[in-house]
């Protein structure tokens, strides 16, 4: 059992060494070759042995009290959804869900809504090109910005670097609304199953507003990965240690 | 070369000149008087950060003077903390770091201009910018005692003295760089549409953290034996958060955070 703590101790030390030299090389790549790279077959499999490989923390974990344990399995816990998460909203998964069930949902795409014009078309983000339609419309009621100069009055015209807009969207389907919502920066909406960001606005006789829409398969086991990683972490290495020492003071010993 | 004028600037020279001559004090071992400049050069930088603050009239973290400057302040506190606490050395090369980090911040950096992208006007810019600025003061504090480790005679009691207060520091620092790196995860999906992006500076964060994670693992798996190994890996962390901080910024290679600095 030491022999295999020791082993994989060591394995899970050059995995993390490579995957950060990978992340290194991803960052001079560019975004979009890094993309690629971390989401290709060979690195599937990686994701995978790494998932496999963080399911089998227990065997790190030393011996003890299971108080002492809970740090490091919820922080191999969080990695593992991380993994998972990111998993089931990758453009993988979607084309896997395509196949098997006919699923219509889009990993990630780019709409231009105009102004009174209900839109559903999927435009890729690389080239603009369709390819794909919502289940619903989007409309764009209005698009209202805010100035970081004066307040505009009826006898002036706004002024200063644009401080914020807002898009009122409304959803529809068939004519009927089914949602609507003001969207900002900072302040997606979130419907019938994707993220709708927005990302750029042109003002003008009709205003057009640029979303970009995300399918938000996986999401919650992303963020419940998030917050286990991080209540492990600071577990393992503030709670418990600052809770060891107050032991050791309490039993008038000092122990590192 | 961008000088400040104003009282925010005045605050950071001296606070600049303060840490200067900290560094200088206590390498030649005049503790008090590098004590009180030390101190000094924090209340100065302290005084620079909060008019900043109240400049801005919100958290003054989004622009690379206003990180460098928080960098720069936190020095003498978390230094305290780290000498006093976790057993680290090197006051002198503390001080040094916050001059270093300083010197950019009062002559390279501009301010930022009171009219914050829409982008930057959010509540996780102190959980996300904060948990770095603190976590990566407390990484620098590592790498020096890593290098004190280093240098100290191989197998010799001091060395492993070193390397455990080298593991204690890093291991306060890593769950700050764990926050950060979660916090921007969650404000880049609010922002940008998705948690990841493949972004270079989110690539060369996420480089730092598994090389940290590596660290733990690295230094359990060779059970208090080869510590000079487990230093080193603490200055590669180090030098990877150079990288995030300071190449990805100059060299503009991140289209994602360029506004935000």
């Amino acid at each position: 059992m030491a022999r295999l703590r020791q082993v994989t101790l060591w394995a899970a030390a050059a995995a993390l060494g490579a995957l950060a030299v990978l992340s290194a090389l991803g960052a001079h790549l560019g975004p979009a070759r890094a993309a690629g790279l971390f989401r290709s077959a060979p690195m599937a499999a990686v994701w995978v042995a790494l998932a496999a490989a963080l399911l089998a923390g227990p065997i790190l974990v030393p011996s003890g009290r299971p108080i002492r344990n809970a740090g490091l399995l919820a922080g191999y816990g969080g990695g593992v959804l991380i993994l998972l998460g990111a998993m089931l909203g990758s453009p993988a998964a979607h084309r896997l869900a395509a196949r098997c069930w006919g699923s219509q949902k889009v990993p990630g795409a780019v709409m231009h809504v105009v102004e009174g014009q209900p839109s559903g078309e999927l435009l890729d983000e690389q080239t603009a090109e369709p390819i794909g339609a919502l289940p619903f419309a989007v409309s764009l009621e209005r698009c209202e910005v805010e100035y970081h100069g004066p307040a505009p009055g009826p006898a002036s015209q706004p002024s200063g670097p644009v401080k914020d807009f807002t898009s009122h969207l409304v959803v529809t389907r068939d004519g009927q609304v089914l949602a609507r919502a003001a969207v900002s920066a900072n302040r997606p909406l979130h419907y019938g199953g994707y993220h709708f960001t927005q990302t750029g606005c042109v003002l003008g006789r009709h205003a057009l507003v640029r979303l970009t829409v995300v399918s938000d398969w996986g999401l919650g086991v992303v963020y419940a990965g998030f917050a286990l990683l991080t209540a492990g972490v600071i577990w393992q290495m503030w709670v418990g240690p600052a809770a060891a020492h107050l032991r050791s003071r309490g039993s008038h010993g000092h122990q590192d | 070369m961008a000088i400040k004028t104003d009282l925010v600037g005045y605050l950071l020279y001296c606070g600049l000149a303060a840490h200067l001559y900290a560094a200088a004090a206590l390498a030649l071992r005049r503790r008090a008087f590098g004590q009180t400049a030390f101190a000094t050069g924090f209340a100065a930088c302290a005084g620079a950060f909060a008019l900043r603050w109240v400049q801005l009239g919100c958290t003054p973290l989004v622009g690379m003077f206003e990180v460098f400057l928080a960098l720069g302040m936190l020095v003498w506190p978390l230094s305290l903390f780290c000498r006093r606490v976790l057993g680290a050395e090197g006051a002198a090369a503390h001080a040094l770091v916050a001059a270093a980090v300083l010197l950019p911040a009062g002559f390279v950096f501009p301010t930022a201009g009171p009219q914050m992208p829409a982008l930057l006007q959010s509540a996780w810019v102190l959980p996300h910018v904060g948990a770095y600025v603190l976590g990566y003061t407390v990484m620098s504090m590592g790498a020096v005692q890593a290098a004190l480790q280093l240098a100290a005679p191989a197998s010799s009691p001091l060395a492993a003295a070193r390397e455990r207060a080298t593991w204690r520091v890093v291991r306060l620092g890593f769950p700050l760089l764990t926050l950060g790196l979660v916090a921007g995860a969650v404000w880049g999906k609010q922002a940008w549409g998705d948690w990841w992006h493949f972004d270079p500076k989110e690539l060369w964060s996420g480089a730092t953290w598994l090389l940290f994670a590596a660290y733990f693992h690295l230094r359990a798996a060779l059970g208090g034996r080869r510590l000079r190994v487990c230093s080193a890996a603490v200055l590669a962390g180090a030098g990877a958060i150079g990288m995030t901080l300071l190449w990805v910024n100059l060299t503009a290679s991140s289209p994602l955070h360029a506004h935000a600095f």
